[in-house]
C-alpha cells in the first residue's frame, strides 16, 4: 500500500507545475491547460484522501470537479474563439487595449 | 446490496432556487418567440420573476436556521438577507440593462438568462452549508459572469476583459479548490459543521497546528481574496470592470460581494473558529493593503468607470474590515460579535444602492458610440442638468461616507464595531482612507459644478428611458432613506446574526 | 512491491507530462502531453480503487474535453508565441531560485506531515469492493448529494448556453 503522503506530494508537484505555467506562459490556450493541470492536482489529492479516510466524499467531489472543468473549458474556449474571430491573437500580452 | 435511503428533503426551503431555475428556462423559451426588436420583453419577464422570487425569499426571514438536503443546504437569516439583497440588486440591474442593451446592441434573451444563471449560483452559495455546495455555487456564478463580461463581442475591450477575467477567475478557483481538498483531507469531511466538529473533537488541536492545514487555509483565503478582488489579488478587476457592459459592472460589483462574503463568513466563522487567530491576522493584512491600494490608485484615474472600479476595491476592503473586526477574544475564547457581522450586512446594503446608482449615472449618458467615460466629459453638468447632477452628488457623497447618506451610516457603524472590538489600527486606516476617497469623489463633484464646459466639448444628453429613470429614483431615495432613517434597516442587519454562529 | 513500482512509474509519467504541458512551445504538443498526464492519473485512480473516477477521467477528461481543446487549437490559427520580455536582468534565475525554494519548503512540510489516522469513514476498501464503487457513487449522488447533483446540472446548462452565446455567428 502506497502511503497517502506520496499522493499528497504528487498533487502538490502537479499543482505547482500548473501554477508556474499560468504565471509564466503567455499563450492563452497553454494557460488554460495549466489550469486544467491544477484542477487535476486537486483531484489526485481528493481521491487519495478519499481512500485514506475510507470516505466517498472525496471521489464524489472529484467527479464534480471534472464536470466543472468541462464547463470552464467550454466557456473559456468560446471566449478565445470570439476573440479570434476578427484577428489572430491568443497571446495574453497582445491583449493590450486594457492594461494587463 | 447497498440500501437506498432517500433523505428527508424539504423542497419548500429551496423555493427561491427552484423558482429561479424555472424562470431561466421560461426566459430561454420565451426568447424563441420574441422578435429581435422586442427582446426587452424578455427582460421584463425576468424582472417580474425576480421581484416575485425576492418576495418568496423574504417570506423565509426570521424562522431560525433550518437545514435540508442531508445538511448541504441551510436557510438562516444571513442567507435570506443575502438572497433578498441579491435579488433586489438583480431587479435593479435588469432595469438598468433594458436601455443599455438597446444602445449597445446586445439586447438578446440570453443576456437576461445568463444574468439569472449567475444569480442562481449566488443563491446556492448563500445557502451552501458544505464546501461542495459553496464551490458549485461559486462556479455557476463565476462562469455566467465570464460570459456576461465578454457579452459585447463587437467591442474588443469587452472580449479582452472577458478573457482576462476568465483566466484569473479559473486560476483562483483552482487555488480555492486546493484549499478545500486539504481541508477535507485533514478534517475528513466537507460539511461546514462537520469541519468545526473535527476541530473541536479529539486531536482537533493538532490539526489546527498542522502546517499543511495552515497552508490549505491560506489557499482558501487567497481564493476568496481573488474573487473579492482584495489587493494584492485585484489585478484583474480594473480591466474586467472597465470592459464589461456597465450594468453588468454594477451588478457584479455588488451581487458577487454579497454572495462571496456570505460564503466566506460561513466558512471562516462556523467551520474555522479553531484557526481564528491565523485567518484573522491574514485578513487583517489583506484588509489594510486593500483599503490603501484601492483608494490611492483611484486618485490617478481619468476614466470615470475605471475610477469606480478602483473605488470598489476600496469598498471591498471596508466590507472585509467588518469581517475582521467581528472576531474578538473574550477570556481566551474566540467570539464573534453581533455588531461586526451586522456592520458587514448593513455596509453591503448601503453599497448596493450607492454603487448601482453611480453606475446607473454612467448608463444614463450612454448613446450610440458614446459612453461619457472620461471625467472631463462631466464638466458643468451640475448647471446643465441640475437633477441628474444632484442625483450623482448623492451617490458620490454616499460612496465617500458623508451624511446624510447610506454610506455614512454604514461607515459609522463599521468604525464603531472596529473600536468596540479594539481594532484601533484598522479603524484608523479606514478613516484615513475614507478621507483620501473624498479627494477623488470630491474632485468629481468639483468637475460637475465648478468647471465650465469647453467650447468644443460634445453635448451630453441624458437618456429618458422610463425604466432607467425609475431605477435611479428608487436608488436615490433608498440611499437617502438609509442615511436618514437607518433604524429598521439596522434591525434587519442585526437580525442576520440570529442562528448563524 | 509491484504496487509501489506501478505508483512510481505512473507518478513519473504524469509529472513528465505536466512539465511538458508547461514547457512545449506549441499548444498542440501541450494538449497531447496533457492527455498523457490524464491517462497516468486515471491509472493512479485505479490503483486507489476509485474505478468510477478513473473511467470518468478517461472518457470525459482525456477524451471529450481534450478533444475540444484540440479542435480549438486547430480552428484558430496560432501565431508563434513571443518570448516574455524580462524587466530585470537575472529575473529568470531569481524566479527559478525562488520557485525552487518554495517548492522544497512545501515538499519538506508535505512529506513530514502527520495525517489524520484515527476515525475512519463508513466505506473501507473491503466494503467498497463488495458493493462496487460505481453503485456507491450512484447511490450517493442521488440521495445525499442530490442538491449538488442538481446544481451541477444547472452549471452544465450554463456552460452550454454560455459557449453558444459567445461562439456563434450573429445574424445581424
Amino acid at each position: 500500500m502506497i502511503p497517502m503522503t506520496h499522493f499528497l506530494v504528487l498533487g502538490a508537484i502537479l499543482f505547482l507545475i500548473g501554477a508556474a505555467g499560468v504565471l509564466m506562459r503567455r499563450n492563452a490556450i497553454i494557460i488554460l491547460l495549466s489550469i486544467e493541470l491544477m484542477l487535476n492536482a486537486v483531484n489526485v489529492t481528493f481521491v487519495g484522501f478519499s481512500r485514506h479516510l475510507a470516505d466517498m466524499t472525496g471521489q464524489v467531489f472529484g467527479i464534480f470537479v471534472i464536470t466543472v472543468a468541462a464547463c470552464e473549458a467550454a466557456v473559456g474556449l468560446a471566449i478565445l474563439i470570439a476573440l479570434n474571430r476578427d484577428r489572430t491573437m491568443v497571446n495574453v500580452d497582445e491583449v493590450n487595449l486594457l492594461k494587463w | 446490496m447497498l440500501e437506498v435511503v432517500i433523505p428527508d428533503i424539504a423542497l419548500s426551503l429551496a423555493l427561491p432556487e427552484i423558482g429561479l431555475a424555472i424562470l431561466v428556462c421560461a426566459v430561454l423559451i420565451i426568447d424563441l418567440f420574441v422578435s429581435l426588436e422586442n427582446k426587452s420583453r424578455v427582460g421584463v419577464v425576468a424582472f417580474v420573476g425576480v421581484v416575485i422570487l425576492g418576495l418568496v425569499a423574504f417570506g423565509q426571514w426570521g424562522e431560525g436556521a433550518r437545514t435540508t438536503f442531508s445538511g448541504f443546504y441551510v436557510v438562516d437569516n444571513l442567507s435570506v438577507f443575502v438572497k433578498v439583497c441579491v435579488l433586489l440588486c438583480t431587479a435593479i440591474s435588469i432595469l438598468l440593462l433594458l436601455q443599455y442593451a438597446k444602445v449597445e446592441k446586445i439586447n438578446y434573451g440570453e443576456l437576461y438568462a445568463m444574468l439569472l444563471f449567475s444569480v442562481f449560483g449566488m443563491l446556492v452559495m448563500a445557502s451552501g452549508n458544505d464546501l461542495i455546495t459553496i464551490y458549485l455555487g461559486l462556479e455557476t456564478m463565476s462562469i455566467s459572469i465570464y460570459v456576461l463580461v465578454a457579452f459585447m463581442r463587437h467591442d474588443p475591450l469587452s472580449r479582452e476583459a472577458g478573457l482576462k477575467y476568465f483566466l484569473m477567475g479559473a486560476f483562483a478557483s483552482g487555488v480555492l479548490l486546493y484549499g478545500m481538498a486539504l481541508t477535507y483531507g485533514f478534517t475528513g469531511t466537507t460539511s461546514i459543521r462537520g469541519i468545526a466538529a473535527a476541530f473541536s473533537g479529539e486531536g482537533g488541536a493538532a490539526i489546527a497546528q498542522n502546517p499543511v492545514m495552515i497552508f490549505g487555509l491560506i489557499l482558501l483565503v487567497a481564493g476568496f481574496g481573488f474573487k473579492l478582488a482584495l489587493a494584492p489579488f485585484h489585478m484583474w478587476l480594473p480591466d474586467a470592470y472597465t470592459g464589461a457592459p456597465t450594468p453588468i459592472t454594477g451588478f457584479m460589483s455588488v451581487a458577487v460581494k454579497f454572495a462571496t462574503v456570505a460564503a466566506l463568513m460561513r466558512i471562516l466563522f462556523v467551520a474555522f473558529p479553531a484557526m481564528a487567530d491565523r485567518w484573522n491576522a491574514l485578513l487583517w493584512a489583506l484588509t489594510a493593503f486593500t483599503l490603501v491600494w484601492g483608494n490611492v490608485a483611484a486618485i490617478a484615474q481619468t476614466s470615470l468607470k475605471r475610477m469606480l472600479a478602483y473605488s470598489s476595491i476600496g469598498h471591498a476592503g471596508y466590507v472585509l474590515m467588518g469581517v475582521v473586526v467581528s472576531m474578538t477574544v473574550i477570556d481566551g475564547k474566540v467570539t464573534f460579535t453581533d455588531i461586526g457581522i451586522s456592520a458587514v450586512a448593513f455596509y453591503l446594503l448601503a453599497y448596493l444602492f450607492t454603487n448601482l446608482g453611480a453606475f446607473g449615472m454612467l448608463i444614463l449618458v450612454c448613446r450610440d458610440g458614446y459612453r461619457g467615460d472620461n471625467i472631463e466629459d462631466w464638466k458643468g453638468i451640475g448647471q446643465a442638468h441640475p437633477w441628474a447632477g444632484m442625483a450623482f452628488v448623492v451617490f458620490l457623497l454616499s460612496l465617500g461616507g458623508i451624511p446624510p447618506t447610506a454610506g455614512f451610516v454604514g461607515k459609522l457603524y463599521l468604525f464603531a464595531a472596529a473600536v468596540q472590538t479594539e481594532y484601533y489600527w484598522l479603524a484608523a486606516i479606514g478613516l484615513v482612507m475614507s478621507a483620501v476617497s473624498m479627494y477623488y469623489y470630491g474632485r468629481m463633484i468639483m468637475v460637475m459644478y465648478m468647471e465650465n464646459r469647453g467650447e468644443s466639448q460634445e453635448v451630453m444628453s441624458f437618456s429618458s428611458a422610463p425604466s432607467l429613470f425609475f431605477a435611479l429614483v428608487v436608488l436615490v431615495v433608498a440611499t437617502l432613506l438609509l442615511g436618514i432613517f437607518p433604524g429598521s434597516f439596522l434591525d434587519a442587519a442585526k437580525g442576520t446574526v440570529a442562528g448563524f454562529i | 512491491m509491484a504496487s509501489s513500482l506501478f505508483f512510481y512509474f505512473l507518478a513519473v509519467v504524469t509529472t513528465v507530462g505536466a512539465i511538458a504541458v508547461v514547457a512545449f512551445p506549441s499548444p498542440l504538443y501541450s494538449v497531447l502531453a496533457l492527455i498523457l498526464t490524464f491517462l497516468g492519473l486515471a491509472g493512479l485512480y485505479l490503483s486507489l480503487h476509485a474505478q468510477f473516477v478513473a473511467i470518468v477521467q478517461v472518457i470525459i477528461y482525456a477524451s471529450a474535453i481534450m478533444m475540444l481543446f484540440l479542435f480549438v487549437v486547430m480552428l484558430i490559427n496560432l501565431g508563434r508565441e513571443e518570448k516574455r520580455e524580462l524587466r530585470l536582468p537575472g529575473q529568470k534565475l531569481l524566479g527559478a531560485i525562488a520557485g525552487l525554494a518554495v517548492f522544497s519548503m512545501l515538499l519538506k512540510v508535505f512529506l513530514s506531515t502527520s495525517l489524520m489516522t484515527g476515525k475512519k469513514g463508513s466505506f473501507p476498501p473491503e466494503r467498497v469492493s463488495e458493493l462496487g464503487n460505481t453503485q456507491i457513487i450512484g447511490n450517493l449522488l442521488l440521495t445525499d448529494y442530490v442538491l449538488p447533483f442538481q446544481a451541477m446540472g444547472v452549471l452544465l446548462f450554463v456552460g452550454i448556453v454560455g459557449a453558444v452565446v459567445l461562439a456563434r455567428r450573429r445574424s445581424r
